[in-house]
C-alpha cells in the first residue's frame, strides 16, 4: 500500500466511525427525548389521579395538568424515528412492531392524542364527572398501547 | 404408625391464611399478567389484610403459628440439618409440634418477602400513572415507579422461595414420608413420639385479627378508589 492509500482509508475509516458515533448519538437524544416526553405526561397523569382520588378535586389544578398533557400529545407522532427500537441496542422499551406493525402503532398514537384533547375540553368545560370519565379515558390509551407496544422488561 | 396419635399441630385460622395467602398470590399473579389492574389492586389489598392478620397471630395465635415458636438460633438449625434426611421423624433433632427449626425460617422468609412486595405494591404507580397503589399519593412520580420496579423483582425473589417451598414439601412427602399438605389441610398431623398437640389462641385474639383484616382491606380499598 502506497502512503496516500494508507491516509485515504485511514481517513475514510475515521469518518464512518465518526459518522456511526454521531448517528448513535442521535439515536440516544431521541430514546431520551422519548423518554422525557412520557416522564412529563406520567407525572401529570399522576397528579390528576391524585386530585381525583382526593374526594374534593380542584377543577383549576385539573385543567391545569390536562392542558399541559393536551400540549403534549401530538409530539407522540416525532418520537419514534426508525432504528430507534431495540435494535439500537440501547435500552428502549419500544418494540419492534412499532415499525412493521406502524398502521395499528400510529392508531394507538391517534386515539391518545384524541383521548387528551377531550380530557382537556371537559377540564375547561368545568364538569368534574365528565373529567374524571375522561382522565380514565386517556388512561386506557396508554394502557392499550404500552400492551401491544412497550416490552416491560428491557 | 402405630406408635403416633393423630394432634392438631395446625389450628383453622393459620390454615384459611395460607389457602387464602395460595389464592391471592395465584390470582394477584394472573391479574398481573393478563393487565388487570383493578383487580390486582383488590386482591394486592386483600393480601395485605392477610399479613397484618398473619403478623397479629404470629405474637397472639395459637401456639404453632407464634414466632417465637418457630424463630430459632442457628444451633438448633443445624443439629435439625444434620438429621434432615432420616426417613420418618423419629429420628429427627428437636422432634416438636409445628413448623421445624428449617421450615419455621423458610416462613420468616416467605413472610418478609411477602410484606417487602406488598409494601411496594402500595406505593407503586403503573406507566400510566392513574392505576396506583393506594398510599402512592405519599409519594412522588419517580419514587412510585421506584416501587412498581421493586414489587416487580420481588415477584421473582418470590417465585424462587415458592419453588423451595414446594420442592421442600415434596421432599417431606416423598423422601420422609410425611405428608405436609395434609396436616395444612385438615390441621392435623401423626405425632411420634406422641406428644400434646396445639395450644389454641383465645377467641377474643382471632376476634382481633379478623377486625385487623378486615380493617386494613376496607381501608386500603377506600384509599384506592378513583371514581
Ligand atoms: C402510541 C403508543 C403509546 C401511547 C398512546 C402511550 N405510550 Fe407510553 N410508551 C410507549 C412506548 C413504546 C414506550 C417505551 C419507550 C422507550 O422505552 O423507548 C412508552 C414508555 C412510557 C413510559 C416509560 C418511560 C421510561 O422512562 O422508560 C411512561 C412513564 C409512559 N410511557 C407513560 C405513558 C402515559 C402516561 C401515557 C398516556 C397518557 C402513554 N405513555 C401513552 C408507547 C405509548
Ligand atoms: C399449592 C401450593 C402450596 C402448597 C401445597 C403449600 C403447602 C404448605 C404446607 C404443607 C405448609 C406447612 C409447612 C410445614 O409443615 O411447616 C405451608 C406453609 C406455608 N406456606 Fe405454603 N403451600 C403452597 C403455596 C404457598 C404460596 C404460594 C405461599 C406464599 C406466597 C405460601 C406460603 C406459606 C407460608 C407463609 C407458610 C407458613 C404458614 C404459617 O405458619 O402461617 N405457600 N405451605
Amino acid at each position: 500500500m502506497t502512503s496516500k492509500m494508507t491516509v485515504a482509508v485511514l481517513t475514510g475509516t475515521a469518518v464512518l466511525a465518526l459518522a456511526s458515533a454521531v448517528l448513535a448519538a442521535d439515536v440516544a437524544a431521541q430514546i431520551k427525548a422519548r423518554h422525557d416526553f412520557f416522564h412529563e405526561i406520567g407525572h401529570a397523569m399522576k397528579s390528576s389521579a391524585e386530585e381525583v382520588k382526593g374526594g374534593a378535586p380542584s377543577i383549576t389544578n385539573l385543567q391545569k395538568y390536562a392542558a399541559a398533557i393536551d400540549s403534549l400529545a401530538p409530539k407522540i407522532s416525532t418520537l419514534f424515528p426508525a432504528g430507534s427500537g431495540p435494535e439500537s441496542g440501547l435500552k428502549t422499551g419500544a418494540k419492534a412492531e412499532i415499525w412493521t406493525k406502524s398502521a395499528e402503532f400510529s392508531q394507538d398514537a391517534k386515539d391518545f392524542v384524541t383521548a387528551a384533547h377531550n380530557y382537556a375540553l371537559a377540564a375547561k368545560s368545568g364538569d368534574i364527572n365528565a373529567t374524571k370519565a375522561a382522565l380514565m379515558a386517556t388512561g386506557k390509551t396508554c394502557k392499550t398501547c404500552h400492551e401491544a407496544f412497550r416490552a416491560e422488561e428491557h | 404408625m402405630a406408635a403416633g396419635r393423630e394432634v392438631r399441630v395446625w389450628d383453622l385460622p393459620t390454615r384459611l391464611f395460607h389457602w387464602l395467602l395460595v389464592l391471592g398470590v395465584g390470582l394477584g399473579w394472573w391479574t398481573a399478567s393478563t393487565h388487570r389492574t383493578d383487580l390486582h389492586l383488590i386482591l394486592g389489598e386483600g393480601v395485605a389484610g392477610l399479613l397484618v392478620f398473619r403478623l397479629w397471630w404470629g405474637f397472639f395465635g395459637g401456639s404453632t403459628a407464634r414466632f417465637r415458636d418457630f424463630i430459632v438460633g442457628p444451633k438448633r438449625v443445624i443439629a435439625y440439618g444434620r438429621t434432615l434426611f432420616r426417613v420418618g421423624t423419629k429420628g429427627e433433632a428437636d422432634p416438636h409440634l409445628g413448623h421445624n427449626p428449617m421450615g419455621g425460617w423458610s416462613v420468616a422468609a416467605l413472610l418478609l418477602l411477602l410484606l417487602f412486595l406488598v409494601g411496594c405494591g402500595l406505593f407503586a404507580v403503573d406507566t400510566d400513572g392513574l392505576a396506583s397503589g393506594p398510599l402512592s399519593n405519599l409519594v412522588d412520580y419517580d419514587h412510585g415507579r421506584l416501587a412498581s420496579h421493586l414489587h416487580t423483582l420481588a415477584f421473582t425473589g418470590l417465585e424462587a422461595l415458592v419453588f423451595v417451598h414446594l420442592a421442600a414439601i415434596a421432599f417431606y412427602q416423598l423422601v420422609k414420608g410425611a405428608s405436609l399438605i395434609r396436616a395444612m389441610i385438615t390441621g392435623k398431623t401423626l405425632a411420634e413420639p406422641p406428644r400434646m398437640g396445639l395450644k389454641p389462641g383465645s377467641r377474643i385474639s382471632l376476634v382481633i385479627g379478623a377486625l385487623l383484616f378486615s380493617a386494613v382491606w376496607v381501608g386500603l380499598l377506600r384509599l384506592s378508589a378513583i371514581i
